[in-house]
């Protein structure tokens, strides 16, 4: 719907997928940031990390296990570092593909990334998770 | 196997996760039917204005000359003596 009521601000410079991808980026990151405004955040299971990973074989969990689990922990930090991680992670977008759909500068997402990375492993350092494995 | 090396891991699997197939399609078009109002842009605004002026001073002109016209008894010749006048 966002995407259909921009669409007569559309110049066709670029492909209408980057576009439409940049839209979708948007509206998810505006989403998360509503909801972690209104604090509606999942509780954060850390024995289903544990189960999940402590085997060191989180692939034999279920897909939509796999998927919600992420998203729980994801959704324990900010909602910029929570964007970028997903992308990097969950969407598997190198820095410059990240960096056009969020239109922050490659320097940006590099220094973004590294920041988020290290709030997700104090993260899950205080919420007594085994990292090692 | 690091923490990293675990999210990694978790990612992968949930990039296999198929996600439920919804049809929103009747509460979009609710909603694009309720209308959103499209911002007016400055060379419209221009013309919304000139089309309201050119109403205002065309209403006016418009019910008197009817009222001239009615009130006269010969109205065709008067507008043609008063064009012949003009000319002249």
């Amino acid at each position: 719907m966002e995407a259909y009521l921009s669409l007569s601000r559309y110049r066709g410079n670029a492909p209408l997928e980057h576009w439409l991808t940049r839209i979708a980026t948007r509206v998810g990151y505006r989403y998360w940031k509503e909801k972690a405004r209104r604090r509606r955040m999942e509780p954060f299971d850390v024995q289903e990390w544990d189960r999940a990973t402590g085997s060191g074989d989180a692939g034999t969990l279920e897909p939509d296990d796999a998927a919600e689990l992420l998203h729980q922990v994801f959704e324990q930090l900010a909602p910029r570092d929570r964007l970028v991680l997903t992308l990097r992670y969950l969407e598997q977008c190198d820095v410059a593909e990240t960096s056009r759909r969020v239109g922050w500068t490659k320097t940006m997402v590099k220094v973004q990334t590294m920041r988020a990375r290290n709030r997700l492993r104090k993260l899950l350092e205080q919420s007594g998770m085994e990292l090692t494995g | 196997m690091n923490w990293e090396q675990k999210i990694e891991q978790l990612a992968a699997r949930a990039r296999e996760e198929r996600t439920p197939r919804v049809d929103v399609t009747s509460r979009v078009l609710a909603v694009l039917s309720a209308g959103q109002a499209q911002p007016v842009t400055v060379a419209e605004r221009f013309w919304i204005w000139l089309a309201a002026a050119s109403a205002a001073v065309a209403v006016p002109a418009a019910a008197t000359a009817i009222i001239l016209y009615t009130k006269s008894p010969q109205p065709l010749s008067e507008i043609a003596e008063a064009i012949s006048w003009a000319i002249q």
